[in-house]
């Protein structure tokens, strides 16, 4: 399986190259191009047991709740390309089978097909990030598609890290995290427009997007017509 | 202090590097990532009874937020809402305005005030209200799409809510673009007239126009 990421600059997408016997997942609508000879599949799972339930899951995640398999028929190699819905990057992060890494807010773009992606309840602290109460687990060995409102950056935790959750993209679960206030004081936080923040510790990556599409959503919003 | 802005055009993005004691100021919610034992407040920009008025007859933010570093090595990443160019400018002494969304921080020893710039101002589409920078230090601001700069020295006729930010120097009258059919049917309705000599930095997009773009797509 061969991935190149087309494209500087503002717009990026994804080509991954299969071959015989080689599957890709990736959220549904992902797809803009494929060779003829590529087999789509729509599934509700990646790898293991539960299918609906996984679904239902994902919706709450923020992501979709078909994923699209795609793999090659006839023995020939052939190639799918894959952009997100918001201009800006796309990232490739490796998973070496050793640590999990968690996407979040509707960052996932596909993944290989030995990598397992479950949904992840965050718990109670998870319910205040007003991002998704669910975070997506991506585990195994292969490659991780994540995208970007924006730029994406890669930023080597050693200590600890403070992200705004809406520009939050994924990081390494080895990485410790608690959701809270920014400031000082809750007053502080909720005063200064930043609301809660991700705070990191311990040792691992985090990617973060220079732009957070809540916040250009919440800009556009208030200047369209009223739906009836 | 070290700056540096990173991702212009398309997506520009400050990062400020502070030493112990070192204070940014930046527009609320600007914050993307930092350390986390950056110290954060947030304080009213230009006065109470101001910034309430600013609030609402402007629609821009009451606060700005100070971020304040305990060590050296500190870090802070900004970015403004809209995706766009970032740049900066440096005061020594001077004033400069700034229409309500592009201001995105500036160094402590700027004084942000918002003023108001009277019903021309408010017929803009940017709101009654500017910011006035002014004293010594560097101011950061920015664009939806790319940044224009113009060498003011004569007139230029500016797109209402293509402003980002100008120079004192200059000012603006509102107007129409020609006659009455033209003002009504060139889609370019009113205009900013602008005359003087100085800087005036423009925006190659705007939200105004996005907005209305995709309104027809927005069905119930």
């Amino acid at each position: 399986m061969q991935i190149d990421i087309l494209s500087r600059g503002a717009f990026r997408s994804a080509l991954v190259r299969l071959s015989d016997g080689e599957s890709f997942i990736s959220e549904s609508g992902a797809m803009y191009r494929a060779s003829s000879n590529v087999d789509i599949d729509v599934t509700t799972r990646t790898k293991g047991k539960g299918s609906f339930l996984r679904g239902v899951k994902r919706l709450l995640g923020g992501e979709s709740f078909f994923l699209s398999k795609y793999s090659v028929t006839g023995g020939a190699a052939g190639e799918v390309g894959l952009a997100p819905t918001l201009p800006g990057e796309v990232h490739r992060i490796e998973l070496d089978g050793a640590s999990e890494w968690i996407t979040a807010g509707g960052s996932y773009l596909g993944s290989g097909g030995d990598v397992e992606i479950d949904t992840q309840f965050q718990g109670v602290k998870g319910f205040f990030t007003g991002e998704s109460v669910f975070f997506l687990v991506a585990r195994g060995r292969g490659p991780l598609l994540v995208s970007a409102f924006g730029t994406v950056r890669e930023i080597e935790v050693d200590g600890e890290l403070t992200v705004d959750t809406s520009h939050l993209v994924a990081y390494e679960g080895s990485l410790h995290y608690r959701v809270g206030k920014i400031a000082g004081s809750w007053v502080q936080s909720f005063l200064s427009g930043e609301g809660l923040a991700i705070h990191f510790t311990g040792r691992g990556r985090v990617y973060v997007q220079s732009h957070a599409p809540n916040e250009f959503g919440r800009r556009l919003g208030p200047l369209l017509p009223q739906r009836n | 202090m070290q700056t540096r802005i990173i991702g212009n055009p398309d997506y520009g993005e400050l990062i400020a590097d502070l030493s112990a004691g070192e204070r940014i100021l930046a527009v609320s919610g600007a914050m993307n990532w930092m350390s986390t034992d950056l110290g954060m407040k947030a304080r009213l920009m230009g006065g109470f009874v101001r910034s309430f008025a600013r609030k609402f007859l402007g629609g821009a933010s009451l606060f700005i937020s100070e971020f304040t570093a305990p060590r050296d090595g500190s870090r802070v990443s900004l970015a403004p809402t809209l995706p766009g160019a970032i740049q900066s400018i440096t005061l020594d002494g001077g004033t400069f305005w700034l229409t309500a969304g592009s201001f995105l921080a500036a160094t402590p020893g700027i004084e942000l005030r918002t003023k108001f710039y009277g019903f021309r101002a408010f017929l803009s589409g940017k709101g009654a209200f500017l910011i006035q920078a002014s004293g010594k230090g560097e101011v950061w601001f920015n664009a939806y799409g790319a940044l224009v700069e113009r060498e003011l020295d004569g007139e230029l006729v500016v797109d209402t809510g293509h402003v980002c930010a100008f120079d004192p120097s200059v000012d603006y009258k509102i107007g129409g673009m020609g006659g009455v059919k033209q003002t009504l049917f060139s889609g370019e309705g009113l205009v900013l007239k602008f005359s003087g000599r100085g800087r005036i930095y423009l925006q190659t997009r705007n939200m105004g126009g996005t907005a209305s773009w995709l309104s027809p797509f927005c069905r119930g």
